[in-house]
């Protein structure tokens, strides 16, 4: 018998769910204090009345749902999964007020997708977007990749046990520190460390190239925010493309390697356990995997004879792969290239990149190096047992920071995960085929915002259906949230209906 | 004290790791433009 929810537990739920909304309407303050900075009338007022409503709705769902009790584990799931949805409506209230989007869908999309740390947009004349609108862009992005509740955790949630559960729900089954807080600071201030002096290279450079100073850094922050969260917005329509540099473009995939890694590696890292990155089986599996998926996209690159010289082969191969591998999603070439230049043996190799994804509890999406390793892992030792006598015993065991016995739990829960990012790469693709888009067109664009990656081969539009948006929105959130806290909101509304 | 210098080291560890999958992509690339000409 499923039991139906009950009104306490949506109390606690909008109790919750109101905090983080506060928590976003808290950072509206920052693109104001661009706006007045760069004296963007319009754009303040756009985020006033987004400060506004976020504030109100927030501060109500408080006021009215007011409970001293803390979250349970369904509880905390669809809290995650619900402000995400939320956050990315409220989100997108000052990008439709600007008028550079031509609907409120596709402002919740861009809003969706800079949340999801995907990248794929549907906003008009970039170029000329206010600098306000724009820091609020990759804002929502860093926000995003930090994961929505981590910032709220950091700054606006108490209690132990159910931050913890909400940090599980947002796809971070790993505490780095004993203390769920003190994780979700150490995740700050790794991406604050790598914000500064990431956004000293990359201005450095942009003004060495002939940019005006203050139009460098901004740009190098902007970046910076969005290649580290491996999110792949970009201040320009241009994309990475638009600074012609390859130092810019060396810094930049530095950057979203760095991104890709866990959060708890960057932690045994920087106590001084220097060895972790070469015994790890996520920093193991993600230098092969990109070393695999780069040789098809290479092989198929020179079958095509598109790039013949090596240094041109890497600036652009390579920096598409590394940007598809780690799910961020910036590129040095048109996105009509992927289809009238790459051939298909180099878009496998793409494809297979962003479906990969990079390392768990990192700010990338896809199916994670964790589990990839895992499932190998238990493949070869497989193969192992058919090999050796019957009565031999094998001990299974694999290394993530520290020495785990490998068991068909793991296993399972690995395979699980990867089965369902399969189907829903495949669903997303069956809907693109459904209006009338190409097998690997509309398989590139699905994974690409399955995987959260933001790479598009051009489907991506403003003239495309809005089911095929919505379609595109609803994997953006599931494949961020790794599908948990998606089914737990499922299984309590499936409760609220048949339950007793 | 001693976690400033420790974090020193695992940044430059990080960047290394990064540099060298770009060293080793760029010689597999090269590599392959060899080999199929």
């Amino acid at each position: 018998m499923i039991l139906k929810p009950q009104i306490e537990d949506l109390k606690t739920i909008g109790y919750y769910l109101g905090k983080i909304i506060i928590g976003l309407g808290l950072f509206m303050f920052l693109p104001v204090i661009v706006g007045i900075i760069f004296r963007e009338i319009n754009p303040i007022l756009d985020f006033s009345l987004g400060i506004l409503i976020c504030l109100s709705a927030g501060g109500a769902l408080i006021f009215f749902c007011k409970t001293e009790r803390d979250l349970n584990w369904m509880q905390g799931m669809i809290v995650v999964s619900l402000s995400w949805l939320v956050a990315s409506i409220l989100g997108a209230i000052p990008f439709y007020l600007s008028q550079h989007w031509a609907s409120f869908l596709d402002a919740c999309f861009d809003s969706m997708s800079g949340f999801a740390t995907t990248g794929l947009v549907l906003v008009q004349d970039l170029d000329h977007l206010s600098h306000s609108h724009n820091i609020w862009r990759h804002l929502i992005m860093f926000m995003g990749g930090q994961g929505i509740v981590v910032v709220a955790l950091s700054f606006l949630v108490k209690g132990m046990s159910g931050a913890f559960k909400m940090y599980v729900g947002e796809a971070r089954e790993e505490k780095i520190l004993p203390n769920v807080i003190s994780t979700a600071r150490f995740i700050w201030l790794v991406s604050i460390v790598y914000l500064v002096l990431s956004t000293l290279a990359l201005g450095a450079v942009g003004w060495l190239n002939g940019m005006r100073p203050v139009n460098a850094f901004f740009h190098g922050a902007c970046i910076f925010m969005a290649a580290f969260d491996t999110g792949g917005f970009t201040p320009q329509s241009q994309n990475i493309l638009y600074y012609h540099s390859f130092p810019f473009e060396i810094i930049t995939i530095t950057i979203m390697i760095l991104g890709a890694l866990n959060f708890k590696m960057h932690y045994h890292l920087w106590m001084g356990n220097r060895r972790e990155i070469l015994r790890d089986i996520e920093t193991i599996t993600f230098f092969t995997t990109i070393m695999i998926t780069f040789a098809i996209t290479a092989i198929g690159l020179e079958r095509m004879g598109i790039y013949p010289a090596p240094l041109v082969l890497f600036r652009k191969g390579f920096f598409q792969l590394i940007s598809a591998h780690t799910g961020t999603g910036y590129a040095t070439i048109y996105s009509q290239q992927f289809i009238n230049s790459w051939g298909n043996l180099a878009l496998v190799g793409i494809i297979s990149a962003m479906a990969l994804g990079g390392s768990a509890s990192s700010t990338t999406g896809g199916i994670k190096m964790l589990r990839i390793g895992i499932v190998f892992k238990a493949l070869r030792e497989d193969i192992k047992r058919i090999v050796l006598p019957e009565n031999a015993i094998l001990v299974q065991k694999f290394h993530h920071i520290k020495e785990i016995f490998l068991d068909d739990k793991q296993v399972r829960a690995a395979l699980l995960i990867t089965l369902s990012y399969l189907m829903l790469y495949g669903i997303g693709s069956l809907v693109g085929m459904l209006f009338g888009y190409p097998f690997l067109n509309s398989l590139f664009e699905s994974t690409s915002a399955a995987a959260n990656v933001g790479l598009s081969c051009g489907i991506t539009d403003v003239g495309m259906p809005a089911a095929l948006k919505i379609t595109y929105m609803i994997q953006m959130w599931a494949g961020r949230l790794e599908f948990i806290s998606v089914f737990a909101l499922i299984g309590f509304i499936v409760a609220w209906v048949k339950g007793r | 004290m001693q976690k400033i210098p420790h974090a020193v080291q695992g940044i430059v560890i990080e960047i290394i790791y990064a540099l060298a999958i770009m060293l080793c992509a760029f010689i597999i690339g090269t590599a392959i433009l060899f080999i199929f000409k």
